[in-house]
């Protein structure tokens, strides 16, 4: 049992001796002891037997037994489905929500069960796979999947923090109000961000109508200065009709 | 009686031109389209084309800005149809070349219209074909290669030569050297998003 403590499971086969480990298990929570060691040995040595006790039907529902187990996540979604790991995890410890949607998110944050999984938990759903993501390769497909999943808040949200892509994902899945939703957010906290450029490039060049309904959203007057100098000319070239206002 | 080979002023009615996209994720990096015409009716000038393939969206808005700022802002010209696109390519002579992408506007695509009461003049660089369509109506190939008007990309060195038509097509459809979109056949309204034609 000392060695289990520490991991070492190479002396047993943990699905012969499923409930003696339980209880060394249980044992160690009401002492106190980090139990991380001896999940982490016992996910290397037998994933299923390690799945069986932390988030089968008999598995020990107390949040240090999911707070172990979503440290060996990676191993436990190799023997269960992911959506329905982390469906579990909520189910046997509520509390921890959002550090179970934090582990989520950061390995599956384009999953739509994953989106759906955060309906529940967050208060704006798909925040927490955007925070994941933001400034990695894995940013435009989770926008992608938001904006697909009508997540237009988180977008929204992450466009005033300065992000292009919320608003260029939401108009590529033809939600062209929550394009120019995030938009209006990106420019009136960052009226020097390149819309206009990006827009073209997903829009193409007859931005006339696009871009007066940005202006028409905008709360800010820099935002409003920023967008006319960049394309009122080129609104008026293109013949487009009245300015930006 | 001889065959008219004037349209009548009434019926004419100026095309539009657009240009394929690239498609994928940013399928109009370096696009630009316009119209110019005259107050009151007579030249009517359209085009649509692009530059910097392959740069940034960024770049591709200067270049774009910069070959537009060309055409459009000496305004409309006075001037038959064939004069009139003789004007509007030496307009790109002055566009500085620094400005227009890595290849310096080797990679210029554009399709110009000129429409005055006696038809229309088309010429282009750096288009494989061009589509003609009605209104409501579906994607015809108009003008297919072998043909003097379709060539290479990139500024001219010389004035490209003009295809004179009575009557052109109410819209113009553009298809840039190595775009694989091939429209025909299908409805224009389906096709002119791809253009970046639309609300």
């Amino acid at each position: 049992m000392r060695a289990w403590l520490v991991g070492d499971f190479s002396a047993v086969e943990p699905r012969a001796c499923l409930e003696a480990i339980k209880v060394c298990i249980e044992e160690a929570i009401e002492r106190g002891e980090p139990i991380d060691p001896m999940v982490h040995g016992l996910a290397h040595r037998d994933p299923w037997a390690c799945a069986e006790l932390l988030v089968g039907p008999r598995a020990i529902a107390v949040p240090e037994g999911v707070r172990a187990a979503l440290g060996v996540a990676e191993i436990l979604e190799d023997v269960m489905q992911p959506s329905g790991l982390y469906r579990r995890f909520t189910e046997l410890a509520p509390a921890l929500g959002p550090e179970i949607l934090g582990v989520a998110a950061h390995r599956h944050p384009e999953a739509l069960w994953q989106l759906r999984l955060a309906q529940g938990l967050e208060p704006v759903a798909g925040t927490a796979a955007l925070a994941a993501t933001r400034g990695g390769p894995r940013f435009a497909p989770t926008c992608a999947a938001l904006a697909s999943a009508g997540l237009e808040r988180a977008l929204v949200g992450a466009a005033a923090q300065g992000e292009l892509e919320p608003m260029l994902a939401l108009y590529r899945a033809g939600k062209r109000a929550g394009a120019v939703r995030a938009g209006a957010a990106l420019l009136d906290a960052h009226p020097a961000a390149p819309l206009v450029p990006w827009l073209a490039a997903v829009h193409g060049p007859a931005l006339g109508p696009l871009l007066r309904e940005i202006a028409a959203a905008l709360r800010t007057d820099a935002a409003r200065s920023a967008l006319r100098l960049v394309a009122a000319d080129f609104v008026t070239e293109v013949g487009s009709g009245p300015s930006l206002g | 009686m001889e065959p008219t080979t004037t349209p009548d002023p009434g019926t004419l009615r100026p095309p539009r031109v657009a240009l394929l996209g690239r498609g994928g994720l940013l399928p109009f990096v370096g696009h630009f389209q316009g119209e110019l015409s005259l107050p009151g009716g007579g030249l009517t000038l359209g085009w649509a084309g692009r530059v910097t393939t392959g740069a940034s969206p960024e770049m591709g808005w200067r270049a774009a800005r910069a070959v537009q700022g060309a055409l459009a802002r000496k305004g409309p010209i006075e001037a038959d149809r064939r004069r009139a696109l003789s004007v509007m390519w030496a307009r790109l002579d002055a566009v500085a070349r620094d400005l227009l992408g890595p290849l310096g506007g080797d990679d210029l695509v554009l399709l110009l219209c000129a429409t005055d009461e006696e038809g229309s003049a088309i010429s282009a660089v750096g288009v494989d074909a061009v589509f003609g369509a009605e209104p409501e109506g579906a994607v015809n190939l108009w003008v297919s290669p072998p043909h003097p008007m379709l060539g290479l990309a990139g500024l001219p060195t010389k004035r490209p030569g003009a295809v004179l038509v009575e009557v052109a097509p109410p819209w113009l459809i553009g298809s840039p050297q190595g775009v694989e979109d091939d429209p025909s056949g299908q409805p224009v309204a389906a096709v002119l998003p791809r253009c970046g034609v639309g609300p």
